[in-house]
């Protein structure tokens, strides 16, 4: 039963990151890229079938789904050294391979139609676990196809982002247990500032990306005392259904030119970098009228860490009050010790990643929804969506969605203050629903 | 005359002297030739020569030396009478004592000879040192004879009469103990040297564990356990189902507890502690030698050969002490020791690789491999949950085992060291403990309370892992697997109720203050497993390896084991009653939080599940006010650390500190609401 996890790779980005991110793991599991096991790994003792499992001829296959509307990036995968690792028959590109040309409406409508087709090959992938643990689904949110990545509009070509990331928005909050956020201006920014890449490529980027997938998966990877399934992981980061959306940073960085420069790492060093501001994969925006605070925060420190450092650690940053908290509940920065992968040479003695709940992932979302604002009041770029089934009468999904996204806004607001305790009584009373009185 | 009274005296009746029942050798009565005065005189002197009597038929019935001669069928009543090694040597011993007393005779007689009118004065004042030694003798004999002293209880009950003030008496008494010595310094050389134990009459203080001990200790299990286990089908019992089932693990474990201390023959004037370590070093001597056979690496072998001839010397030397010297006796074992305890670091941590034992250890009984007890805890979740039946050992450690194979390759060998089973003895204790505590009439023991693993202890390391050892691991185990069950169980409400966020804001709005509760809960049971796994495990282990890796003495290794085990407990809170009972509570309320909340699911709940919800977390947050205080008042003493680390984790935003009164009002408020 090793509570295995499935990745399902949707749309164009969806695909470059998750190949990059079986790059990885294959390289932390000393698995060659055609799925035979390199003879230096054979008696380790990580875990390997969380992600993979054995064909009969013992070669490893990942547990993926990659699903597209257009063959142009799964086709790279098949030509690409990796093309022999997947499962063939988990590789699924749309028939008529015109993509969703960016436009979600006509991704939903397609999907609804091929519904069947790529269930089956979930449910067949799901069959084949003993105890499935859950779903991990790379996407982007401003695409069409798939939509955890959303990308800002100093960055996006698209110019009706806006809507779709809207429109993925209300589903990555009514339907995701928990959404980890990366965006490319972050990323960009992080590749220039801190790894001194003035002009980064996709692959760079998508690097850090798989980077981040493959540290939070390492305490389901490799046994230790605990965080060894994926609801302990982040079932302590989230406290209310609603705020499941983690920011994370990751130090130190590197690429493969290595170019950033070795400075000594001590966890208090890594622990203090991961507060800072400019290492977090997510651009926020400055919020003048809210206190924003961290709701929790799990740091996983890789490397050779003594214990003892990670109390004095957080002694430090208590004193020097580097990480302000909810005023509302108990909090504090939990810190997992996690062991590295013995095949991949890093120059540091110790990384770590940290998963954040913070309110001020609000300020993203309140910046997509002025965006969407300024479109939608001009009805601009409308007559794609119109085409398609969902949107023929009228526009209410749009407004739905935009409804569902303030909601969550809003809720993250008040988490900044002390009454969230309260939190949603006060709209009772005005929506004039009898659920109070339940 | 005066030769019937040597005569007499050497404990032969005659014509003037005649033996009597009760009073022994008397003059005859009515000699008219003897004045009263002289009688009394004559009986006085005489009485010597009944001792002397007597203690000739003790040395004739029992310095025999095969008193396997006499033992035939109908002669069933000397076998009842103590024989044995150490009780010839006693009579050897007396006779010593005796000699001078014949010696005494043959002067008397030699001056009879020359002065044959020699008063009966001269010959009681020449025989006077004897009518104090010998009734001081014989009350000794008396003393052996009466408690059929046997072994190194003749050597107690020596030392102890030589425990007295009259020089003679003392002396004669310290030859006897001397000689009797000789044989125990024989047999302590034979087992400290060679690790041969010769004890053919079960007279040394160390003694094979026979199977027949074995047997007694089954009895009384049995007879305990055995109430009620009557399974209704025909010509098979409960009990003996168990036994087919467990058959094949048993037998697995055969018993390695060759020799024990036999604290009836250990005399009171060597101490414990000194005979523990002669039983180590016989036991770590004959361990060699049985390796020996069957492993051929030659430094083994020669641990003790090398100083074989110095010991024997020293044991020797001290043999030849006239009086047991207790600190000499345990300088010289403590020396052998040291040689046997440095070679054992070798055969322990070099050999065997202690390191890799232990990590083992923490796998499994601190948790180590949490993925693979998160998976145990779940397979046996609804199993364990019940009270435990005579079933639920093996269906428990059928589950433990179901998960091992899936999780652990097959050629995994910590995989067959490890068992779980359901300790008996505890349920017994834990319904005495909970009938103590609660008030409540109806006291359910889970599965949970009583659950412990059985670790297979590998040849040498029997003597780090001791069953009170291995007791202690499994406290820890067992509140480390409570901790692990209320987190997993708090997640598991946490995943039941996330399905409920497409909900609206004011469907959703009602069931806040109970998400907010549950991250409290959480909050505390995560951070007290970090605070347990990483403060307390981790650090105390790494310094265990580093201890173990700095030393070369197997005595230091121990110590410092069972320094690891102790701290561990203390900073676990095992032993700070007022804190474990709270965090015990905490974690209670927190199991039945969420499993009120999973009985309903997420379907919506009823006004009475609400207001026991409302309960329950009442009580957790007075509870956790009261673990709050009392670590911090305790935290003032500075004399544990380890408290500041929780401290700092759990109230790191100094939510606790600051609100620790509010969050009583506050909940009251929002309770009304």
């Amino acid at each position: 039963m090793p509570r295995e996890i499935i990745t399902l790779q949707i749309g164009q980005c969806g695909n470059q990151i998750g190949m990059e991110f079986w790059k990885q793991l294959c390289a932390e599991h000393g698995i060659r890229p055609d799925g035979i096991l390199e003879d230096f790994a054979t008696d380790g003792t990580d875990r390997k079938d969380v992600f993979f499992y054995q064909a009969d001829d013992e070669h490893y296959i990942p547990r993926a789904v990659l699903l597209d509307l257009e063959p142009r990036v799964i086709d790279g995968i098949t030509s690409s050294p990796y093309a022999n690792l997947y499962n063939p028959e988990n590789m699924y590109t749309a028939k008529h391979g015109g993509g969703a040309g960016n436009n979600w409406a006509s991704g939903y409508s397609q999907a609804e139609r091929l519904h069947e087709e790529t269930f089956d090959i979930i449910d067949r992938e799901a069959d084949g676990s003993d105890s499935l643990e859950g779903f991990v689904m790379c996407h982007s949110i401003a695409g069409g196809t798939g939509s955890v990545f959303p990308q800002q509009e100093d960055v996006s070509d698209v110019v009706v982002q806006p809507y779709n990331s809207i429109l993925t928005l209300k589903r990555l909050t009514q339907n995701a247990d928990c959404v980890v956020v990366l965006d490319n201006t972050a990323l960009n920014r992080i590749a220039a500032d801190r790894l001194h890449i003035q002009n980064p490529t996709f692959s760079q980027v998508n690097q850090l990306v798989s980077t981040i997938m493959a540290t939070s998966t390492t305490t389901l990877r490799y046994p230790g005392y605990m965080n060894n399934d994926l609801i302990g992981l982040i079932a302590s980061l989230i406290p209310t259904p609603r705020l499941h959306f983690l920011m994370t940073g990751y130090t130190p960085l590197t690429t493969d030119q290595k170019v950033a420069n070795i400075r000594k790492t001590t966890v208090l060093d890594v622990m203090r970098r991961l507060l800072q501001p400019k290492n977090v994969m997510v651009s926020t925006l400055r919020d003048r009228k809210n206190n924003h605070c961290y709701i929790s925060i799990l740091n996983i420190i890789q490397g050779e860490v003594d214990p003892t450092q990670v109390h004095k650690s957080l002694q430090r940053i208590r004193e020097r009050k580097l990480a302000e908290f909810i005023p509302w509940g108990p909090a504090s920065i939990q810190v997992a010790l996690s062991r590295k992968s013995p095949y991949v040479q890093t120059a540091h003695r110790v990384s770590g990643l940290m998963l954040a709940n913070h309110t001020s992932i609000s300020t993203v979302f309140e910046k997509n929804c002025r965006l969407f604002d300024k479109l939608r009041k001009r009805e601009a770029f409308l007559e794609n969506y119109k085409k398609e089934d969902i949107f023929k009468e009228n526009f209410d999904e749009l407004d739905a969605s935009r409804e569902v996204v303030q909601q969550l806004i809003e809720e993250y607001q008040a988490a900044t203050k002390d009454g969230y305790i309260m939190w949603g009584t006060q709209q009772q009373g005005a929506s004039g629903t009898d659920v109070s009185k339940v | 005359m005066l030769h019937e009274l040597l005569l007499a005296l050497s404990g032969d009746s005659g014509g003037v002297f005649v033996y009597k029942k009760f009073a022994g050798l008397q003059v005859a009565a009515d000699l008219p030739f003897i004045h009263r005065s002289e009688v009394d005189l004559l009986n006085r002197i005489c009485k010597l020569g009944s001792y002397f009597q007597k203690f000739q038929t003790f040395c004739r019935k029992y310095s025999e030396v095969s008193p396997f001669i006499r033992e035939n069928p109908n002669d069933g009543a000397t076998q009842q009478e103590p024989f044995g090694l150490y009780i010839q040597a006693f009579c050897t011993g007396l006779d010593q004592v005796l000699d001078s007393y014949r010696k005494s005779l043959i002067d008397l007689e030699s001056q009879i000879l020359e002065d044959p009118k020699l008063p009966l004065t001269y010959i009681e004042h020449s025989l006077e040192q004897y009518q104090v030694l010998f009734p001081a003798l014989w009350s000794v004999v008396e003393q052996i004879q009466a408690s059929k002293a046997l072994g190194c209880q003749i050597l107690d009950i020596l030392h102890q009469s030589c425990n007295c003030g009259i020089p003679d008496v003392r002396d004669a008494l310290e030859r006897i103990l001397f000689v009797c010595h000789g044989v125990m310094y024989q047999q302590l050389s034979a087992w400290v040297l060679h690790g041969i134990h010769i004890d053919k009459h079960n007279e040394f203080f160390i003694k094979e564990a026979t199977s027949a001990d074995d047997q007694t200790v089954n009895k009384t299990d049995e007879g305990a356990a055995s109430s009620s286990s009557d399974l209704g089908i025909p010509g098979i019992t409960g009990r003996q189902l168990t036994e087919i089932l467990e058959g094949e693990v048993k037998k697995q474990t055969p018993a390695r507890w060759q020799f024990r201390i036999n604290a009836e023959m250990l005399p009171s004037y060597i101490p414990t502690r000194v005979a523990d370590k002669v039983l180590f070093i016989g036991e770590s001597v004959g361990m060699f030698k049985g390796s020996k056979e069957t492993k051929n690496s030659l430094y083994r072998s020669s641990v003790i050969q090398d100083k074989e001839q110095e010991f024997t010397r020293l044991l020797y030397s001290l043999q030849q002490q006239p009086k047991f010297n207790l600190m000499l006796f345990e300088n010289e074992i403590d020396k052998i020791r040291l040689c046997v305890a440095e070679h054992l670091w070798k055969l322990v941590v070099e050999d065997v690789n202690l390191l890799k034992q232990l990590q083992i250890l923490k796998d499994f009984f601190l948790l180590g491999r949490g993925e693979l007890f998160s998976a145990f805890i779940e397979h046996a979740r609804s199993l364990l949950k019940l009270p435990p039946s005579d079933n639920t050992s093996h269906d428990a450690n059928a589950a433990f085992l179901q998960v091992l194979s899936k999780f652990l390759p097959d050629d995994d060998e910590s995989a067959s060291m490890f068992n779980v089973v359901i300790d008996k003895e505890m349920i017994e204790q834990e319904k005495k403990k909970k009938t103590t505590t609660t008030d409540q009439p109806a006291v359910v023991v889970s599965g949970w309370d009583c659950v412990k693993l059985q670790y297979d202890v590998q040849w040498p390391l029997h003597i780090l892992f001791q069953p009170t050892v291995l007791e202690k691991y499994n406290n820890l185990f067992r509140f480390l697997l409570k901790v692990k069950r209320t987190q997993l169980d708090l997640q598991q409400v946490w995943a039941a109720y996330m399905g409920t966020k497409h909900l609206s804001t004011a469907q959703l709005a009602n069931m806040t203050k109970i998400w907010l509760s549950r991250m409290h809960m959480a909050f505390l049971v995560d951070n007290l497993q970090y605070y347990l796994q990483v403060d307390v495990l981790e650090t105390q282990f790494s310094q265990l390896v580093e201890k173990i890796n700095s030393t070369r003495d197997f005595e230091s290794i121990r110590l410092a084991h069972d320094h690891f085990i102790t701290t561990l407990m203390a900073q676990s809170f095992l032993l700070m009653k007022p804190v474990s009972h709270c965090l015990d509570e905490i974690l209670n309320l927190c199991q039945s939080f969420s499993s009120l909340l999973l009985q309903t699911g997420s379907t919506g709940l009823t006004q009475r599940e609400l207001t026991q919800i409302e309960n329950i977390t009442k009580t957790y947050e007075r509870q956790t006010v009261l673990l709050f205080q009392i670590l911090s008042s305790v935290r003032s003493h500075q004399a544990s650390p380890h408290l500041a680390q929780l401290l700092l984790r759990i109230d790191f935003n100094k939510h606790f500190s600051s609100s620790s009164t509010t969050t009583i009002s506050s909940s009251e408020t929002s309770a009304s609401f």
